[in-house]
């Protein structure tokens, strides 16, 4: 049973680091309608920003502002791409995932390790236990809260409007570059702050960590969408849901080459279930 | 309503696949030992580690250990979970990590249960060899000086030696500089041919055989992708062409003394058997430096060279028809 609680441990506590990471590929694809690639860059250039911090006894709070601000570049160069030189919305997360690659590799090389430095786990916790899980608890919840309530100021119900009825924003008299721009802001540095986190969790960086992260992200925000279709908690839920199924692959231990198989049937079990769910509101169909 | 149900019997199902997972593979216990495998990813280099290791492990313990093979495909969230799963149980006796992102991972997580490693170039770099490490194991760095030592008995009439690789790979910069100091120790002049990309390879390489007796290259990239172009042309100007990379020989270059990565997945069994069975801790036990015993040799190449074995090597070669 001690052993259950141990996995389960290990499940929650990636799912609120990659809750992060669903939650900037929410507010892309479903707020603003941009499906942004540009995510796993900015998951890579966080984490290598805070191995680089951190492997130079910065504070560790700081690694963490450093990676959204590097992360709110990112969307930036994303944002103006397709904004201003119209580029597709694919290719300019492409574009920056591929130069970032370079970029991240600069900054902290293939592969660092962080032999033993403070990072916010050890910094804050006071020989507690489960302090990671209430670290990374108390930050993940609270960035969902502080994210929903701004989705309810004037801003906030601009920046959704961009996605749906762009039309309206420009009747009001704002530019909608501007909000596009916002929103990829937002996603990248959600999932910078998740590749800074995961970095302090795992204790090295390396540059083949964000690889398949954008995936966790997609998936993740599918299986949100069976408890809740609008930005809030679920979305973490949804996160801890897919590391369950992950997981769930390997305890069965079966031969390898059939994990990835295995953990797609999952997937199409859950959002099967999840159509079932929904079938009587023909209301909300989903984009 | 309906949802709050179907959520909550979905939740329990996951509970309790977990628990009846758990129940089932208790139930096949039977060996005294488990060892934890957890591969970074499906490559030829590292299932021969695995391969290597779990036939030299079974042979010594008379099939008294299980083994439990996880691949985190490269992913590294993948192989976090694994690890912390790893972790997690306490059935296993010792892990076997192959190549670096499985090894940290895994260090990461368990800090008390041996880990073996295999497949890791640089293990010091990563932080792993402190003093009350549980880490050890098997690198898989190059020996350069048994290469050299290969090619002056096999060329003995070799005075000057053509260093052939591409500016751009660290580890190939590296790897020629430590090539330059050894053959210069043993008297023989160095000249160096970098290669900016794979267009330059003609130019370069008959470049490099009117100038020099030997060209020797490190592990390297574009050396592996053009190593056909490279060959032919040393074969041309009747150059003999020595490489790092085992798997490059039947490609027509002459020879190599390459790290074999199912013998790295023997030695590691090797270090497996003695953790467990001899009691050993891992802090005592230093990184073992891979053999590179076999020198594999093009008999094409060897012949139409006019060269033959001399009896120092007539041991250890393996030889490519």
């Amino acid at each position: 049973m001690i052993e259950l609680l141990h996995i389960a441990q290990g499940i929650i506590e990636r799912g609120l680091i990659f809750g992060l990471v669903v939650a900037g590929v929410y507010i892309a694809s479903r707020l603003i309608n941009f499906d942004n690639l540009a995510i796993e860059g900015a998951f890579g250039l966080g984490g290598a920003l805070t191995a680089l911090l951190l492997s130079w006894n910065v504070y560790p709070m700081v690694s963490l502002v450093a990676a959204v601000g590097a992360g709110a570049l990112s969307g930036i160069a994303t944002g103006l791409l397709n904004t201003k030189l119209k580029i597709n919305n694919l290719i300019s997360g492409i574009v920056v995932t591929t130069g970032l690659f370079s970029i991240t590799l600069k900054i902290a090389g293939s592969n660092m390790s962080l032999n033993g430095k403070q990072t916010i786990f050890s910094s804050f916790s006071y020989g507690a236990p489960y302090h990671t899980l209430l670290i990374l608890s108390i930050l993940c919840f609270g960035l969902i809260y502080g994210i929903q309530w701004f989705l309810k100021t004037e801003v906030g119900y601009l920046l959704q409007a961009v996605g749906d009825t762009p039309q309206m924003l420009t009747n009001v008299g704002k530019n909608t570059d501007c909000y596009i721009i916002m929103g990829l802001v937002i996603s990248n540095s959600l999932a910078a702050l998740g590749g800074s986190l995961f970095v302090h969790y795992v204790g090295y960086f390396s540059i083949w960590a964000s690889v398949g992260v954008l995936i966790i992200g997609l998936a993740g925000m599918m299986l949100a969408q069976m408890v809740h279709d609008t930005f809030g908690y679920a979305l973490i839920v949804g996160s801890i849901a897919y590391q369950a199924i992950i997981s769930l692959t390997f305890e069965l231990q079966l031969d390898q080459d059939w994990n990835k198989l295995i953990t797609a049937v999952l997937i199409v079990l859950l959002i099967m279930a999840k159509e079932w769910i929904h079938k009587p509101s023909v209301a909300s169909i989903p984009r | 309503m309906k949802k709050t149900i179907t959520l909550s019997l979905i939740a329990i199902a996951f509970i309790f696949s977990f628990i009846l997972i758990k129940k089932l593979k208790k139930s096949d216990k039977s060996a005294a030992y488990t060892i934890g495998i957890l591969q970074t990813a499906s490559h030829p280099a590292l299932d021969a580690a695995r391969d290597g290791f779990v036939e030299k492990l079974k042979n010594k313990m008379d099939n008294s250990v299980a083994f439990v093979i996880q691949n985190a495909q490269g992913s590294v969230a993948s192989a976090h979970t694994i690890a912390q799963q790893f972790h997690a149980n306490a059935q296993y006796d010792a892990f076997f990590a192959i190549a670096t992102p499985a090894a940290q991972a895994i260090a990461a997580v368990e800090k008390e249960t041996p880990i073996i490693i295999a497949a890791v170039t640089d293990p010091h770099a990563l932080g792993l060899m402190h003093p009350t490490t549980n880490v050890c194991g098997v690198s898989d760095m190059i020996d350069i000086n048994a290469e050299v030592t290969m090619l002056t008995q096999l060329i003995p009439h070799a005075q000057t030696v053509g260093i052939l690789y591409t500016s751009g790979e660290t580890n190939s910069l590296a790897a020629a500089a430590l090539m330059r100091t050894e053959l210069e120790k043993r008297g023989l002049a160095t000249i160096d041919f970098a290669i900016g990309n794979e267009s330059d390879i003609p130019t370069i390489v008959s470049l490099a055989c009117r100038k020099v007796d030997v060209i020797l290259a490190p592990t390297d990239n574009t050396v592996a992708t053009s190593i056909n172009a490279i060959a032919a042309i040393a074969r041309q100007h009747k150059k003999p062409l020595i490489v790092s990379d085992n798997m490059l020989v039947p490609f027509g270059a002459l020879a190599a003394r390459g790290v074999d990565y199912k013998e790295c997945g023997k030695q590691a069994a090797e270090i497996a058997y003695a953790l467990i069975t001899e009691g050993k801790k891992p802090a005592e036990l230093p990184i073992v430096q891979p053999k590179t015993d076999t020198v594999y040799i093009n008999k094409k190449a060897l012949d139409e060279l006019g060269l033959i074995i001399p009896p120092s090597l007539q041991s250890s070669v393996h030889i490519i028809e």
